[in-house]
């Protein structure tokens, strides 16, 4: 007699350790990605700005579940076979790097002008200003769109049971055909896809936290250098 | 910026287009050209086969027990799974790995090569044959009737639903649903249902008299679902019997000649009807003259 | 393989009539969307505890399990307590249901933005709690909002493809088709890809030009 942790359990945990390897390569790539996009949309050269632009439009506009079926089942035919772990980070990395790249955008753009103005009058530098003027004061503004964008990453990795990654929405629907018990095997892995996303904006909201901006003059915000520091190195001597 | 003969926003509508066309220039140039075909050297065994033995071969299927599934450790099994990897083995393959999709995307994954052989359900026909390579059938699919307890209404074919104005479940676009419409005169005493188990389910709730399935999928859900229904005597007199073969793309036809050579060899071992009873399939059947195949 | 012209266009017919299925079902589901978003967000408004808890939990339950989850929930388990949808209703249904969640909160934060003056303003001179909403509230709270609802109805029809996953043969489902059928993939999903494309990109770029106006015209509005 097979138990409940070989029949049921075991699955549901296989798979969720595979929904968040695809989460995490596909937030990894869209991270670094949003960030290169977004600097290229401010950029001084409208090419690189027209590019960017195209990039956001193309991978906001388009539905994710035809990308990847694009990707995976019609790339082969031109001669490019990534295997399906890849495919699913190529096309959520690309997906959601579009709207990261907005988000931090937005982020950089609500730096007040009269900040940078500043800046350029006591002639920091360019990576100067950008560590120590903009960056801190952008980051806490960007932390919550992307805390959003988090959750909704984790969401969409559900797209890649589809084509054939045994992740947590894939094995659910597996017990489903062995077993039955529709109900109860969708509601428990809805839980835990809830338990996940609460996870995820527990843990931003902990760094907004640590990070938020007292309106006090005359201060610098300590955690934001701290975390600026931590991610791009030190700053002014 | 006055000196600019544009704005600065049609300066980046411009650029933006410029970008696209860069951007898709870039795609193409990326594509491998397609190289002129060389002479393939004279092959003493199909190309399949020697990139298998070398590289492993992948099953796409559906997950479709007890005919096609994917084992806690990652193997396939199954009963075409187990035809499947008994003919291949004799072939000298050793590796077998699986792509599990949905019924469309089975056949997507074959022609894109995702898989290199698509096993078990899919019935040879006009359409199919002539695009698709297709093995001897593994199995032959019988339908039957999932009724209350006992039978009441004593339900055995469509007619008989038809004539006591009973209520069928069926999944949707199936040649079971086709048939019913034909038989019943219309689909309003047809309820598509999404799922196996759906059926059983509408069948407890009395939203149906009787679900139709394959015999098997019946069997497997009575596994799961004791006492719930009852399979009703025999196959559905008014269903046809389906040959369930495995298909290569059509290049491949010289993998599957070899492989019928091998499967052959399995039945008159004897081994074939082994396998069959024990998973319930009626081996007689596959020799039936009823059947019919590529 | 090579894209093969000549069957691009003879599959446009078929690929136009799925975009139509795929408009409706996002047309039907938005509404729904819009309708339940807005009752949720008046739940969500209230100062009725148990009300606002239970709007709230609708919200975070459904924007935080993936869409393609609760498709599967509504198809294969509802019929577990006798309640068998079509892939249709229930694809519909549950877009509808999705896009709720997202709409509530735009609609709560809409109502929020409302100066709590004017509700003082209106229990001052003895307005019912129905004409307060109707009359003064809501005509406040819905015009700034409407780009944003425009944004998740078009999020709407981006995910209306996974109703193809269910088995409704809307745009994206009938690229499987013709796919099925001719073995044939490049130039269905390329088709769909760029039909999607355009659809979602024309309206991102109106709703970005409604936006701006409203901006514009913004502050005669608020001073009315």
């Amino acid at each position: 007699m097979p138990t409940f942790w070989d029949e049921i359990a075991r699955p549901l945990a296989e798979g969720t350790l595979m929904t968040l390897l695809v989460f995490i390569g596909g937030i990894v790539i869209a991270t670094v990605l949003g960030i290169g996009v977004a600097a290229l949309r401010l950029s001084k050269f409208s090419v690189l700005r027209g590019i960017a632009w195209v990039h956001v439009e193309f991978f906001r506009g388009v539905s994710v579940l035809v990308l990847i079926f694009w990707v995976f089942f019609v790339f082969p035919l031109l001669g490019i076979t990534m295997s399906p772990l890849t495919t699913a980070w190529v096309v959520i990395g690309l997906n959601q790097s579009a709207f990261i790249a907005e988000i931090v955008r937005a982020g950089i753009q609500a730096v007040p002008r009269g900040q940078i103005e500043a800046s350029i009058a006591i002639n920091l530098s360019a990576w100067d200003r950008f560590r120590n003027i903009v960056f801190p004061q952008a980051l806490p503004i960007a932390l919550p769109p992307y805390a959003n964008q988090l959750v909704n990453t984790l969401k969409e990795t559900a797209v890649v049971s589809l084509i054939g990654l045994a992740d947590l929405t894939f094995r659910g629907n597996e017990l489903r055909t062995h077993l039955g018990h529709s109900m109860e095997i969708f509601v428990s892995i809805g839980i835990v896809y809830l338990l996940l996303a609460y996870l995820l904006t527990q843990g931003t909201s902990w760094l907004e936290r640590k990070m938020r901006v007292e309106p006090k003059r005359g201060t610098t915000p300590k955690q934001a250098i701290r975390l600026r520091n931590f991610f791009i190195g030190g700053g002014i001597k | 910026m006055k000196s600019s003969p544009f704005t600065r926003k049609t300066r980046t509508a411009i650029t933006a287009a410029f970008g696209t066309v860069l951007l898709a220039a870039g795609l193409v140039s990326c594509a491998p050209a397609s190289e002129p075909a060389e002479d393939a050297p004279v092959a003493s065994e199909p190309a399949l086969l020697t990139a298998a033995k070398e590289n492993g071969i992948i099953f796409g299927m559906t997950d479709s027990p007890p005919t096609t599934l994917v084992e806690a450790d990652g193997t396939p099994g199954g009963y075409a799974s187990l035809v499947t990897m008994e003919v291949l083995g004799r072939m000298g393959i050793t590796e077998f790995n699986t792509l599990v999709t949905d019924f469309p995307s089975s056949i997507s994954g074959l022609v894109s090569g995702r898989s290199d052989i698509r096993i078990g359900g899919l019935t040879p026909n006009e359409e199919r044959c002539p695009v698709m390579a297709f093995t001897k059938p593994s199995h032959v699919l019988t339908y039957a009737f999932a009724v209350q307890p006992g039978n009441p209404k004593g339900l055995l074919s469509l007619q008989d639903l038809k004539d006591t104005d009973s209520k069928l479940g069926t999944q949707g676009a199936t040649t079971q649903e086709t048939i019913a419409i034909e038989v019943f005169g219309g689909d309003e005493n047809i309820v598509i249902l999404p799922d196996r188990q759906s059926g059983i389910d509408a069948l407890r709730t009395d939203r149906v008299d009787a679900f139709v399935a394959p015999y098997q999928t019946l069997v497997q859900l009575l596994e799961t679902n004791p006492g719930a229904f009852e399979i009703a005597e025999g196959y559905v007199p008014d269903l046809p019997i389906l040959a369930q073969s495995s298909v290569v793309t059509s290049e491949n036809a010289d993998f599957v000649e070899l492989y019928n050579k091998y499967f052959d060899e399995l039945v008159e071992e004897g081994w074939v009807e082994e396998i069959s009873d024990e998973y319930g399939f009626d081996f007689d059947l596959l020799s039936s003259p009823e059947l019919a195949t590529c | 393989m090579s894209w093969d012209w000549a069957y691009s266009i003879s599959i446009i017919p078929a690929l136009l009539d799925g975009l139509w299925v795929t408009l409706i079902v996002t047309f039907i589901a938005t509404s729904f969307g819009l309708v339940g978003g807005l009752g949720l967000g008046i739940l969500g408004s209230m100062a009725n505890p148990v009300l606002s808890r239970i709007a709230g939990a609708y919200v975070v339950i459904f924007r935080n399990t993936p869409f393609l989850v609760q498709l599967y929930l509504i198809y294969f388990a509802l019929p577990e307590f006798g309640i068998v949808l079509s892939s249709e209703v229930s694809g519909v249904l549950g877009l509808g249901l999705f896009i709720s969640a997202y709409m509530a909160e735009v609609f709560r934060a809409g109502i929020a933005s409302v100066p709590s003056g004017q509700w003082e303003a209106c229990t001052a001179i003895n307005m019912s709690k129905f004409h307060t909403w109707m009359r003064v509230v809501l005509p406040q709270a819905i015009p700034p909002i409407i780009p944003m609802l425009g944004n998740y109805a078009n999020l709407a029809f981006k995910l209306s493809a996974y109703v193809a996953v269910i088995g409704t043969i809307e745009l994206f489902g009938t690229a499987l088709r013709l796919g099925e059928k001719s073995y044939r993939y490049l130039e269905p999903f390329t088709l769909v890809g760029l039909m999607y494309l355009a659809v979602s990109v024309a309206v991102t770029v109106s709703l970005r030009q409604l936006e701006k106006r409203m901006q514009r015209t913004r502050p005669e509005m608020t001073t009315l």
